[in-house]
């Protein structure tokens, strides 16, 4: 940005500040009355879009972080070497303020130690899905904090963790295999309450297999907006690497969406469901599958084949909606379908506003991180950033 | 270690599993089949008048405050009312398809034998009790509300309104009033005996008699038996219980809905390292075998090209003392022929002379050239 | 990218097709919602092939009415479908016996077709065309069926009986108009008088012969009842009966035909009383039965009820042991079988459920006759044994009517005297008063109630059966014990599924009171019977 001090003002920073300040109000409010004086639950509806968007597709489309490194370091895929640290903060700071959002939708938010100190449900999904985000939460803080410590300039601490790499990559992905599709698995408790489209026993496959999809899509979907407003912070790898890599995304995208809209075929299959598709819950299932499935698994092909960047960034817009319409279906839509129309649920504009409050905390915060660590580009001490 | 050592330990290890250890139970062939004296209520809403006296009882027992609308106000049975945060239970009106009478049922925390509540809960906060009642405890609860979530019956209603300490609110099955012997608030209550109390097993004795003495009273099925895995709030309706409003539940429980998710998450612990550490292996393979490659054949480069540099030195220092021999060659041809020559021409020079003198016999000996 | 465009473009050609095909597959399941399309009771199902054993393509799903009707529109009647022969209307499609299958299809192919040809032609709607094989050959048809059966009940005959365009020539009574018995002598199906039976006595599901051993086979009961009762119908100018399905065979046309209330008894030489006599009286050691046939006329409406399959005594089809002809159903069950509709036991069971009778015995479980009621039909003073087996038909009779005149007429009670007025009901009385029940009051209704009623006094014996409808599981007494005397603290476990005082008072009275109908007092209206306490 600009050194002069008026022009730092400009547009983004003015709406940044105007949703910041409604979402400092809007947290006051949810603190001083309650969550029922702020969003539309009701004891038929307990989760609404603080889970299903805040939660559910944040901790899907941070799933960037453990695909990216995954290919860069386990699979030895060197060319995504500059893509992992900005997909690395964009993990942890998605975690991270998935967590944040957490505050609000939990009754007692201090309490959230309590199941991994004080008294662990081990029967619980949720359970293994807190143990593994604040364990992932770590191991992101600690993956990312090179950046920080490079640009902090303490060098033996920052050599320290660097060797940690790989172990951590591990164990990263590890943690984001169970608690991605812990997350889908938390909905095989309500056979009688989601959609026979949408559930199945294979749920947590599905949320896995659709987390690597959108850890993909979002690094290039990312990228595409970094270049276009950090760019001048990027450094010649990064430049260089970046439609590559984009490349690599939409090819390992295109194959695991292939390979998932054929097991939501078998699953359909196998449970004898193919009477709901006649449905009008059917015709959306098949919106989802179609639109959002199969379209951007051929985009991506496609643009890959072609070599045609474009094609892959709208595909990755589809794949990063294709999350996020079949995250709102399973914990929204697709839930409770047999409930009354005026029973349903449907978010009020505080819920909304919070929601938007926590996703520009992350913008915000990301841009801080790439304006002045060493995210984009690498530190010229730092060259052996392997 | 040495090998002594090691079967000694061994040895040991075995003699105290041996004794002392707790009985291992294969898995596959233990079944909880319940609480053997759970309590429970059989509900038979062929003889509830909807009077409404059991949810003014419940309310009592509770301390909950006073509704809206009066208990005797009977005309809110017209709409359909479920429990909330002030309203551990409710009776609802059902006027079904060919019969002149309304039915009415209660509802409430129907305390499965699994509950799914406490299955979903990360923090423990729900106990399945001996006695049967399932109870919350709301000094661990974080109000996730995940437990209204996987309850099939929507149970549990959440105090969304206290900004401080919002609870989960539901019927306890008056688990303090059965410790200490008495009867839940509304089975005291009921004027009809709509309600009956007691250890389960007996209950559900007393329903299949029931249905086997008026079996054109009740519907051949007691909702509650399997549902879920069995619930201690047992059901006798006149007509098909979903008619009732009682939701659809198959016989699995909750916990058996999510063990096998649970169940994979050690073995990804344990198999995703070795999957993954064997991916960095073989990458890391593919590049020391590639590195290798690739420097064998630099180095046979580099060999053949030494060998051919040697070759081709080879060849022009041959080349070159061959052509020396034979400049040699030439040039002591040359000399010889000029040595020649130039005795040739002396000793003509000395032969003419040599008329002239007889006397110097001896030609100084010539080279022969 | 001029490729990549067109790719493109294909490439969202193909989603689209794939999306429609997938949509408009008939992805559908038996399950999904069919809108109902209607329920008729013409449909007939043509399957005159399919009983060949050819399965090639399913039966026929026909609307009878549906086409009168047309035919009606057009002018035309019966005679353009049904041949006659011999003067009889073939009730058979366009012939009047079945050939091949071969010859069969071609046959109902031709006509069908060809008159929905013709009313194609002429713009009018009309049935399915040749080659919409399924349109009619369609298993499951969204049409529900109302059919109804349609039966002879004792107004309906005599209505019959007493018509005066039913005539039978020679005869001052026209019961040979539809009742016929095979003569084998004659070879000829003729009536003969005090043999009248219902039509499926002798006209089976099936064709059958008439006779043993015969080749000529009689009509099944379908054929017979629509030869005779439509046919009849058809050719009878007048006041006549219906010729459409809908006329007979729905709950809305069978509601409208007029009911005679009082149908003089129908004369077939049957008893006013008879006795039930086993067929083997070594192992039926009990006394015989006397039934009062006469009173049991009266108070059905129709022979077939206890005459099920065709008017001869019980225990010819149904022996001590059980035999084909009775469906290997034993006399005991055909008599005693507490659900069934046609047993003693089980129309009494039925009779029960009426609302003056439900209050007290809707209550009470469903079970085998008590031994005290089997008395009353078992008679003590009637003959058994050999006494039994040496009598003949006449002294049978004449035993029968003497046991039956003996038996009581009226239900036996008790005088007033004994009957308390009030009753204070206060033993548990804690949020409310006690409870003054105007006991005397109630019993006098309720005696009231039944007092025409034939069975409660053949049954309610002794004057304190009556009362036992309240003071249940205890011996017949004058001063039957009181509530409490069982009925205590509620959920003891060794008292089973006995109520508490609390609830047995509430049971007894709000059950009886729902039983009986009563709109009062209701059962939410806790004050009318005990006053709320202040305190």
């Amino acid at each position: 940005m600009s050194n002069n001090q008026k022009s730092f003002w400009t547009p983004g920073n003015v709406l940044t500040a105007f949703i910041l300040a409604g979402g400092l109000v809007l947290t006051f409010l949810r603190f001083y009355k309650g969550i029922g004086a702020v969003t539309n639950l009701d004891d038929n509806n307990p989760w609404g879009i603080w889970i299903g968007f805040d939660l559910m597709c944040g901790v899907a489309l941070a799933a960037g972080g453990y695909v990216t490194s995954a290919s860069c370091y386990l699979f030895g895929l060197k060319r995504y070497h500059s893509a992992v640290r900005p997909a690395i903060t964009t993990a942890f700071l998605g975690y991270f303020f998935v967590v944040v959002a957490l505050m609000y939708d939990l009754g007692h938010p201090w309490r959230l130690p309590y199941p991994l100190v004080y008294s662990q449900g081990t029967t619980s999904l949720l359970f293994e899905v807190g143990l593994c985000v604040a364990t992932y939460v770590t191991v992101l803080f600690v993956e990312w904090s090179p950046a920080a410590l490079e640009w902090l300039g303490f060098r033996k601490i920052r050599n320290f963790v660097i060797r940690l790499t790989l172990p951590l990559t591990i164990l990263g992905v590890v943690l984001s295999t169970m608690h991605q599709s812990s997350l889908g698995a938390l909905f095989l408790i309500a056979p009688g309450k989601l959609h026979p489209l949408w559930y199945s026993s294979f749920l947590p496959v599905f949320f896995f297999m659709s987390s690597m999809v959108a850890g993909a899509s979002m690094v290039i979907f990312e990228g595409t907006l970094a270049h276009k407003g950090m760019h001048d912070k990027m450094d010649e790898t990064h430049l260089k690497e970046a439609d590559g890599v984009a490349f690599g995304m939409a090819k390992a995208a295109s194959f695991i969406l292939l390979g998932y809209f054929f097991i939501k075929v078998f699953d359909i299959t196998m449970d004898n469901d193919w009477q709901y598709l006649a449905t009008g819950y059917g015709a959306w299932f098949l919106v989802e599958m179609f639109g959002f499935v199969a379209l951007p698994s051929f985009l991506y092909a496609l643009g890959v084949r072609e070599k045609n960047l474009k094609l892959v960034r709208i595909a990755s817009v589809f794949g990063v909606l294709g999350i996020v319409i079949n995250r709102f279906n399973v914990s929204m839509i697709a839930f409770n379908w047999q409930l009354p129309a005026a029973e349903r649920y449907f978010p009020s504009w505080m819920e909304v506003g919070i929601s938007i409050f926590v996703v520009t905390l992350i913008v915000t915060t990301y841009r801080f991180i790439a304006t002045k660590m060493p995210v984009l580009y690498e530190h010229p001490e730092y060259k052996d950033a392997h | 270690m040495d090998r002594r050592k090691f079967l000694s330990l061994l040895g040991g290890a075995g003699l105290a599993s041996a004794m002392g250890a707790t009985k291992v139970k294969a898995a596959g062939t233990h079944t909880f089949n319940g609480y053997p004296d759970a309590m429970g209520v059989l509900h038979d809403s062929t003889r509830c008048i909807g009077c409404r006296k059991c949810e003014q009882a419940c309310a009592e027992v509770n301390n909950l405050p006073k509704p809206e609308v009066a208990y005797d106000d009977l005309t809110v049975l017209d709409t359909k009312r479920r429990t909330d945060a002030k309203t551990y239970t409710v009776v609802n009106k059902y006027n079904t398809a060919g019969l002149d009478h309304p039915i009415f049922r209660k509802q409430q925390c129907n305390h499965c034998q699994e509950p799914a509540c406490a299955s979903a809960c990360f923090v423990k906060a729900f106990t399945k009790n001996p006695d049967g009642s399932v109870t919350y405890n709301g000094d661990l609860c974080v109000g996730c509300r995940y437990c209204m979530v996987a309850c099939p019956f929507g149970v549990p209603t959440f105090e969304y309104d206290d900004p401080l300490d919002p609870l989960v609110q539901k019927c306890t099955m008056c688990h303090p009033r059965i410790q200490e012997g008495k009867l839940p608030g509304c089975v005291e209550k009921c004027p009809k005996e709509a309600l009956t109390f007691g250890r389960r097993e007996d209950l559900l004795a007393i329903a299949r008699d029931r249905i086997r003495k008026y079996p054109e009273r009740y519907e051949n099925h007691i909702y509650g038996e399997k549902e879920a895995g069995g619930t201690s709030w047992l059901y006798l309706s006149a007509v098909p219980h979903t008619e009732l409003g009682m939701p659809l539940v198959g016989k699995t429980s909750a916990p058996e809905l999510t063990s096998g998710a649970l169940g994979a998450v050690p073995m990804v612990v344990g198999i995703w390292p070795v999957l993954l550490a064997g991916a960095y292996g073989i990458s890391k393979r593919k590049e020391k075998i590639a590195a290798e490659e690739q420097a064998d054949a630099v180095r046979e480069a580099i060999d053949k090209t030494k060998a051919d540099a040697d070759n081709a030195m080879k060849t022009a220092l041959d080349k070159a003392a061959k052509d020396k021999a034979a400049a040699v060659d030439r040039e002591v041809k040359k000399a010889v022929a000029e040595a020649q020559q130039s005795f040739d021409e002396k000793l003509a020079a000395m032969q003419a002379p040599a008329e002239a003198e007889d006397t110097d016999a001896g030609n100084s000996p010539e080279e022969e050239a | 990218m001029m490729k990549g465009r067109s790719l493109l473009r294909w490439a969202g050609l193909l989603v689209a097709v794939a999306l429609v095909s997938v949509w408009g597959h008939e992805a559908r399941s038996s399950k999904a919602e069919v809108s109902s399309a209607g329920s008729y009771a013409d449909i007939v199902t043509i399957d005159v092939i399919g009983k060949m054993g050819n399965t090639e393509l399913p039966a026929v799903t026909y609307r009878h009415d549906l086409h009168t009707e047309a035919m009606k529109k057009l002018n035309k009647d019966c005679s353009a479908c049904h041949k006659t022969q011999d003067g009889k209307m073939s009730l058979k499609f366009m012939r009047t016996e079945d050939g091949s299958a071969e010859e069969l299809k071609k046959l109902y192919h031709t006509n069908c077709f060809a008159c929905h040809a013709e009313q194609a032609a002429a713009g009018n709607n009309t049935g399915p065309q040749e080659g919409e094989c399924r349109a009619c050959h369609n298993p499951n048809p969204a049409d529900a069926s109302a059919w109804k059966e349609v039966g002879m009940d004792k107004s309906l005959h005599y209505r019959h009986i007493s018509a005066k365009t039913i005539k039978v020539a020679g005869q001052d009574v026209n019961c040979g108009a539809c009742h016929h018995v095979y003569d084998p002598a004659t070879k000829k199906a003729e009536w003969k008088k005090n043999t009248e039976d219902s039509c499926r006595a002798c006209h089976k599901s099936e064709p059958t012969p008439v006779a043993e051993g015969a080749d000529k086979m009689k009509p099944a009961f379908k054929v017979a009842a629509h030869e005779s009762c439509v046919l009849c119908h058809v050719k009878t100018t007048g006041d006549t009966g219906p010729v459409t399905c809908a006329g007979c065979h729905t709950a809305e046309a069978q509601k409208q035909y007029k009911v005679v209330t009082e149908v003089p008894r129908l004369e077939r030489g049957q008893p006013d009383a008879t006795l039930v006599v086993a067929d083997d009286l070594k192992k039926a050691k009990l006394p015989a039965v006397a039934f009062n046939h006469k009173l049991h006329e009266a108070s059905l409406d129709n022979c077939r009820t206890c005459h099920h399959e065709k008017i001869a005594s019980c225990t010819e089809c149904h022996t001590v042991a059980g035999k084909k002809e009775g469906n290997f159903v034993q006399l005991e069950q055909a008599m005693h079988a507490v659900k069934s509709k046609t047993s003693c036991v089980g129309c009494h069971n039925t009779a029960k459920t009426d609302p003056s009778c439900a209050g007290c015995h809707s209550l009470m479980p469903k079970a085998a006759p008590s031994e005290q009621s089997c008395a009353t039909c078992h008679e003590k003073n009637a003959p058994k044994g050999d006494e039994l087996a040496a009598m003949d038909k006449d002294q049978k009779l004449a035993a029968a009517s003497a046991l039956v005149s003996a038996r009581p007429t009226t239900m036996p009670v008790y005088g007033d005297e004994d009957i308390p007025e009030f009753v204070e009901i206060g033993a548990i009385a804690d949020k409310y008063e006690p409870s003054k029940m105007p006991h005397r009051k109630i019993v006098k209704t309720m005696i009231a109630a039944v007092a025409g009623n034939k069975m409660a006094a053949s049954f309610h014996t002794d004057p304190g059966t009556f009362c036992q409808g309240c003071h249940h599981n205890s011996p017949v007494s004058k001063t039957p014990p009181k509530c409490q005397s069982c009925h205590g603290k509620p959920f003891e476990a060794d008292k089973g599924d006995r109520p508490g005082l609390k609830a047995a008072y509430h049971q007894q009275c709000m059950g009886c009171h729902a039983a009986m109908k009563l709109e009062k007092p209701k059962a939410t209206a806790c004050k009318e019977c005990h006053a709320e306490r202040t305190n």
